[in-house]
């Protein structure tokens, strides 16, 4: 009887073909590059009211100018692949790909491992043209920027493996197209109810001592303790958070959490899609 | 070549393998065994569960119950090498919107760690004269032509078993031609084959030996000469006589195996139980007369298939209509 070989090549080797060509079709599509030119317009509207308000006298120094724009375009860009990322798995099942694919030497983890690392490194690219421009705009603006823009990019990493992680369970889960886009956009859409809704009714319950909303106030600052612990945006704040304190073993907490989620919610993937199977 | 030894190790062999849905059984508790070097026709109607052994086969579907071996290998336990050398052809041909037919094998070569891909993806293309297309996007290939780039692909990295489902269907009599030579060559190369078609007369041209499913059940496995035999163990032979001679009707009806004999003009229809040729042509000799032609006809797989399936076509169409949705 013939040995056969152990896997291991075959499973790295299978994972770097799905993540070239998950990546070679992201990079000829305008998405990725409709996405970093949106986040770069809104940090230059940003930048330009800073220095409408350094130039009427109203500050001097403004305390890390380009991180509330670098947060921005982390979670855009951060929001952008892991829509992707889903929508290509679906795609690729309905289209019948997946199942010629499958007919060769892959596993479940092998290809979602490709698909996340695929996007991740497109993530990446966003985020390092992103700091280059930055540092352009720092130089013309003569505006600070510091070394913690590369923490919380280096953070935003993980923690957008973590929303590619997630989003690739939640197509593992849903079949169609259409069913995985409104079950990720829905799942924002909550995600910023609860939150608006939680600054909302703290302020007005807190300041009209409307007594009849103190319930639902309390539910939704609940609900977003919840989201706090699910959601891998919240991670990037706090981590974010424990940089501008200069606390670094919490830092490293927060990406250490991150990709283990990343991780976790990957192997939910490959588990739900062997489970459900590849097949239209 | 002898396909009937039991100790050959076999390239595919399944045991007590089922799929059900919702309790329906769609494949019940099939047991067959592809030998290496054999073209294995697997025929069966429509809704039969051929399609349905064939992804629990390469590992698409999980099996209820029982489970597959691939060259003495348990498929469960190591899927991904034993993929490495299946090369499989699946109903439809699914191809990557973005890619030209070049990039596509390119694509594979590389996923199967072709060596020297780019001189066997040429020879594939040129074989399966898909070569002035290379550059043209798949997706707009016909049925057809996208059917011989799945059986390219299927071919880049030589692989040790063909699975080929419905390989021939949507192809022109030259792809027919193409597909065929192909899988000779192939048989000739050593490779096993398991190629399940509707097309009787394909499958009778090219199978070694077939497996009738029905209902989801293996009704028979053997040789053609085997099934034939089994089915419908008359031969007919038609014998046309330079002219009539009295009495040899009588005459043939005496010898052993002879079940009837029909006789217009100088035309004798004679119906044998085995090859009597030689023994219906001295009979006739004797007799003083003179054959112009002998012809024995035998009966053909659709013929087989009918007599098989015939029975179970109405119980048919509901049932495995709901397990091929189910799949």
């Amino acid at each position: 009887m013939t040995r056969l070989k152990p896997s291991l090549y075959l499973d790295l080797h299978s994972t770097s073909m799905v993540s070239r060509q998950t990546l070679r079709t992201l990079l000829f599509s305008p998405g990725i590059y409709v996405t970093l030119s949106l986040a770069l317009a809104v940090t230059m509207l940003l930048l330009r009211n800073t220095l409408g308000v350094i130039n009427s006298g109203y500050a001097t120094v403004l305390f890390e100018p380009f991180v509330t724009p670098l947060l921005g375009m982390c979670i855009l860009g951060g929001l952008y692949v892991a829509l992707v990322a889903t929508l290509s798995v679906t795609r690729e099942r309905e289209s019948g790909t997946l199942e010629t694919l499958f007919y060769g030497p892959i596993r479940f983890h092998d290809y979602l491992l490709g698909k996340q690392v695929a996007h991740l490194v497109a993530y990446g690219g966003m985020t390092i043209t992103f700091l280059l421009v930055c540092l352009v705009l720092a130089w013309l603006t003569h505006l600070l920027l510091t070394p913690l823009l590369l923490a919380i990019a280096g953070l935003s990493l993980a923690t957008t493996a973590a929303l590619i992680g997630l989003a690739l369970w939640i197509a593992s889960l849903v079949r169609t197209t259409r069913g995985t886009l409104l079950a990720f956009v829905g799942l924002i859409v909550v995600v910023l109810a609860l939150q608006v809704g939680e600054a909302s009714l703290v302020s007005i319950v807190g300041s009209q001592q409307l007594l009849q909303f103190v319930f639902l106030r309390d539910s939704l600052i609940f609900l977003n303790q919840i989201v706090n612990w699910v959601s891998p945006v919240s991670y990037l704040f706090q981590g974010t958070d424990a940089a501008v304190r200069q606390s670094w073993g919490e830092w490293v907490m927060y990406f250490l959490i991150a990709l283990l989620y990343g991780l976790v919610t990957l192997n939910l993937a490959a588990v739900q899609l062997r489970r459900k199977g590849v097949l239209r | 070549m002898s396909f009937r030894n039991i100790e050959t190790p076999a390239v595919i062999r399944t045991v007590n393998l089922t799929k059900s849905y919702d309790g329906r059984v769609t494949v019940n508790k099939l047991n067959l065994k592809v030998l290496p070097g054999e073209i294995y026709g697997f025929l069966g109607p429509n809704g039969a569960g051929k399609t349905t052994t064939i992804r629990m086969l390469v590992g698409l579907l999980p099996p209820t119950s029982g489970h597959v071996e691939f060259f003495g290998h348990p498929a469960d336990r190591e899927l991904v090498q034993i993929r490495r050398r299946l090369g499989v052809v699946g109903e439809y041909s699914f191809v990557y919107d973005d890619m030209t037919a070049l990039e596509y094998l390119k694509f594979f070569a590389r996923f199967y760690g072709v060596r020297n891909e780019q001189k066997r993806i040429m020879e594939l293309l040129e074989q399966l004269e898909l070569a002035p297309y290379a550059q043209l996007l798949a997706r707009d290939f016909s049925q057809g032509m996208q059917k011989k780039l799945s059986l390219a692909r299927a071919l880049l990295h030589e692989p040790d078993l063909l699975i080929l489902d419905e390989p021939v269907s949507g192809l022109d009599p030259y792809g027919i031609l193409q597909v065929r030579h192909v899988l000779q060559e192939q048989r000739q190369a050593g490779r096993a084959i398991f190629l399940s078609s509707h097309i009787l007369s394909e499958v009778e041209r090219t199978a070694d030996r077939i497996g009738i499913l029905n209902k989801g059940q293996l009704l028979m496995e053997g040789t053609m000469e085997e099934v034939r035999s089994k089915l419908a163990p008359k031969m007919e032979l038609k014998v046309e006589l330079q002219a009539p001679i009295a009495g040899l009707s009588q005459r043939l009806e005496h010898l052993a195996g002879v079940k009837h004999v029909t006789c217009q003009e100088r035309v004798l229809n004679i119906q044998t139980e085995t090859d009597l040729r030689v023994a219906v042509s001295q009979t006739i000799t004797s007799a003083g007369g003179l054959v112009v032609s002998m012809e024995a006809q035998e009966p053909s797989l659709e013929d087989v298939f009918v007599k098989l399936t015939e029975g179970q076509r109405g119980e048919r169409s509901n049932g495995t209509a709901r397990g091929k949705r189910a799949a």
